[in-house]
């Protein structure tokens, strides 16, 4: 009967899950990481502005 | 930085940040036991995670259906583990703070660490047969090892559980 064991195992192992902090946390992680890694790969170009110059100066 | 790129790239992020929220909510449990298992730690499974989580965002190759999608996540944290226990080498440790905060109550506290006593390798393949539902073809292509491996270990992971349960008088 090692089905009964199996079913133990298995009511267990389902109750495992990640915190929703964790999740959240991961996600936020995940999503800066991934957006900067674009960046560095050209799908968005940084410039830099240049304050105009006024008459004065 | 011209407002309009950063315009776009707020909604870069957060585009990125829906798609991993909504990838999250559908494998993170599956991913996170099959990382647990390998490494035994509740934190070395998050950076697990993450890692894969970064990988889906970064690398991951076009899916034809939901299923390649999940075989590929199931790949790539099994591999993401697998190379952190080798660089780790920990000792399986289990506080009871841990396993309150990865979801196991008191009552199923003895039964999962019996699981936890199965070697790595054959609690991957109990939690892909039986918790996600694979066959045996289907798990010696995820995690790289013979139909008939899967088979052996699935046969041993069955039999220690029993001797297991049966030794502490749990079955």
């Amino acid at each position: 009967m090692k089905r009964k064991y199996i079913n133990t195992y298995v009511s267990v192992m389902k109750e495992i899950g990640l915190s929703d902090e964790a999740k959240r946390n991961i996600c936020k992680s995940c999503a800066r990481y991934s957006t900067l890694h674009k960046i560095k790969n050209g799908r968005y170009v940084l410039t830099t502005s240049r304050k105009e110059k006024s008459a004065d100066n | 930085m011209k407002g309009s790129e950063e315009l776009g790239i707020k909604s870069e992020y957060d585009s990125n940040l829906r798609h991993i929220e909504y990838a999250m909510e559908k494998y993170s449990r599956m991913l996170f036991r099959i990382s647990y298992s390998i490494l035994s730690d509740e934190h070395d499974a998050e950076d697990a995670i993450q890692e894969t989580f970064i990988r889906y965002m970064t690398k991951a190759p076009l899916f034809r259906d939901s299923d390649h999608e999940k075989a590929w996540l199931i790949k790539v944290v099994t591999n993401v583990s697998k190379n952190m226990l080798r660089l780790k080498n920990r000792q399986l440790i289990h506080s009871t703070d841990e396993l309150q905060s990865i979801g196991i109550d008191e009552e199923n506290r003895t039964v999962f660490e019996v699981i936890m006593q199965l070697p790595p390798k054959y609690r991957v393949v109990l939690d892909l047969y039986y918790i996600e539902g694979y066959k045996a073809k289907e798990i010696s292509a995820i995690i790289g090892i013979t139909q008939t491996a899967v088979r052996k270990r699935l046969q041993y992971a069955r039999t220690l559980l029993k001797n297991e349960m049966e030794r502490i008088g749990l079955e």
